[in-house]
Parts: C-alpha cells; sequence; structure tokens
C-alpha cells in the first residue's frame, strides 16, 4: 500500500487589493521551474452578483526514485472577489480586491508504483528498508521538501507584502 | 487507447455560449484535429454536449480529445442562438480527456488481423519494448502539454482566474 506522510504545511490569508492572475503565474512559474508537473484537481469558479468565489486545488507530483515521490498540494481560494482598477505609475491597471487563502502542503510517498505489497515478506523487507537502509536519503528528501515549501511561502509572502 | 490526462473545470455566472464552443473548435482546428460532435442532448434548461478530435501523428500512433460540455439551470440573458451573441447565466461543467492509441490503423492484432497470432505478437513486442520509452517520452509528454494548452485555452475563453497564461504546450506535439 501506499504510504503517505505529510511533512509540511503552510499557509497564507490576505484581504485587500491584488493581481490574481500574477499570482497564479508566481505560483506555477515556480512549480515549473522546479521540475514538477502540474495535476489540477479542482478548477472551479461561481460568479454571482458581481463576487466571485474561487477554488483551485492541485497536486504537483516529483520522483525522487523509482521508491519514493513527493508531492506539492496547493490550495487557492478567492472569496467576495471583486474588479479593481487602480492607477499605478500614473497608468491603469486591472486588479482584484477579496479574501485569499492559500495553502502549501507537502507530502511523501512510498511505495507509490505499488510493487512491495501483496506478501507479508516484501512488507517486512520494505520497513527494514525505510527504517534501516534508507532512512538517511528518505531524511534528505525531506529536507530538500521543506526547503522547496519555504521559497515558495516566502515568494507569496512577499507578494503580499506579509512577510516579516 | 491510454489516457494521459483528466481533468474537469466547474463555472457558473455569466458566460457567451457561442465564444465558448467557438475557442474550442478554433483551437481543434489550430492544432491540425479533426473533431465531430459525437453527443448532443436537450432536456428543458439543460444541455450536454460532446466533441471527439483526433490528430494522427503517424501511421502507428494518434491523439485523442474529448470535450464534454455540461450545463444546467440554463438562463437566457441577451441573444439567441440565431445571433452572433448568445450570453447564458448557468452552472456548467467541463470535462476532458487527453489520451492516445496506437496502432490504429488496424495492422496489428485488430479486425481482421485478430485471428493472426504473429501480427498481434508483433504489436505487443512494438508497443511493450521497442516503443515503450518512445511513447512515455514523446508521445505521452507530449499529449500532457498538449491537454493543458486546451484546458488554459478553455479557462482563458470563460475569463477566469486561474488561467495559465504564461506556459502553454506546444500545440503540434
Amino acid at each position: 500500500m501506499v504510504e503517505r506522510r505529510k511533512v509540511l504545511q503552510k499557509s497564507v490569508k490576505y484581504e485587500g487589493v491584488f493581481d490574481s492572475k500574477e499570482l497564479f503565474r508566481l505560483i506555477t512559474d515556480y512549480q515549473i521551474s522546479k521540475g514538477f508537473d502540474l495535476d489540477e484537481k479542482k478548477v472551479e469558479e461561481y460568479n454571482r452578483n458581481g463576487k466571485k468565489t474561487v477554488n483551485w486545488i492541485s497536486e504537483a507530483p516529483y520522483k525522487i526514485s523509482d521508491y519514493v515521490e513527493t508531492k506539492m498540494q496547493m490550495f487557492v481560494g478567492y472569496t467576495n472577489l471583486k474588479d479593481k482598477v487602480i492607477e499605478l505609475d500614473g497608468k491603469k491597471k486591472n486588479m482584484k480586491e477579496g479574501n485569499v487563502t492559500i495553502s502549501i502542503t507537502r507530502w511523501i510517498e512510498t511505495d507509490y508504483e505499488k510493487k512491495w505489497e501483496g506478501s507479508a515478506w516484501k512488507w517486512f523487507f520494505r520497513i527494514f528498508a525505510e527504517k534501516v537502509l534508507i532512512k538517511a536519503r528518505l531524511e534528505e528528501g525531506q529536507e530538500s521538501i521543506t526547503k522547496n515549501v519555504n521559497e515558495l511561502y516566502s515568494l507569496i509572502s512577499k507578494f503580499f507584502n506579509v512577510g516579516r | 487507447m491510454a489516457q494521459v490526462l483528466a481533468e474537469s473545470i466547474k463555472y457558473a455566472g455569466e458566460f457567451d455560449f457561442k465564444k465558448l464552443i467557438s475557442a474550442m473548435v478554433s483551437w481543434l482546428s489550430d492544432a491540425n484535429f479533426e473533431y465531430h460532435e459525437s453527443d448532443y442532448i436537450q432536456k428543458d434548461n439543460e444541455l450536454e454536449i460532446e466533441y471527439k478530435a483526433e490528430r494522427k501523428r503517424n501511421e502507428w500512433f494518434m491523439d485523442t480529445i474529448t470535450v464534454h460540455y455540461h450545463f444546467w439551470g440554463i438562463k437566457v440573458i441577451r441573444g439567441s442562438s440565431l445571433e452572433s451573441e448568445h450570453v447564458l447565466d448557468a452552472r456548467l461543467q467541463i470535462d476532458f480527456k487527453i489520451g492516445y492509441e496506437t496502432g490504429y490503423e488496424g495492422m496489428f492484432g485488430k479486425s481482421h488481423f485478430r485471428s493472426n497470432k504473429f501480427k498481434e505478437w508483433v504489436f505487443e513486442v512494438l508497443q511493450k519494448t521497442i516503443l515503450k520509452y518512445d511513447l512515455k517520452a514523446n508521445y505521452e509528454d507530449s499529449g500532457y502539454r498538449l491537454g493543458r494548452s486546451i484546458i488554459n485555452h478553455m479557462k482563458e475563453s470563460l475569463g477566469m482566474e486561474m488561467g495559465l497564461t504564461r506556459w502553454e504546450g506546444p500545440m503540434n506535439g
């Protein structure tokens, strides 16, 4: 059975004016530049009375080896999103105003190809390998995952100017 | 037939029906796909349309795309199906299935060739050994990019916030 462990979760909440398309580009450009595939699990947009509600969930898988895979799950939610025109350097720019919730969760999955299941021996060797043989490599993988999440989190924080 | 990507878009609000359909049709034409409307069901204020598209890359390999529209709670805001503008208010779901087909010509293991064990064996060898990595590296990856490209195009035509404008996969693979 595929074993899925949550390594890290970070979230950002913001209320105010922002460029929604630029935010989306920032997130996807980061994921693509780091070699992730993009798997959109949910794309929903509801437009009622001039206010939009948007839910977007994506999973970006990244294979470390035949045995270990990591996934970056992103949730981006907008509520009460309205169009807003602002003046920036003497030029008018279309922006959005509303509430934003972003959550980044990083998972690590082992035996994602389901090769080590079906018999007690296979299960035993799998546990033995995870606890003894490849323990250091798994920990190393977790460190790189933490680094990626922190990088993306700081980029988003800078975008909203909420970082300290 | 193998599937590379299966995703959905959900939307509720106002949109131009004609623009939405023509956006997809023009994308398919630009990418050299042959398409046809395989399903059309209309019942009260509910509508389902399905388009199937194919593009032959060579004698062995063919890209396939299925786009299924489901509209419900339809209210006509302005225009009609006879006019150039046809703005509706509805809830909609668009399901995309992007895949590929190999040996589509029926040369190996299909129709009258099924009885020939040797041709079936050649098909298996080609598919599972000789072309295995070629399929993964060239065709599956380009199918994935193709899928991303049409999904992004449809999101943009609906004016959705989550449109990937910078990452457009090459349409010709």
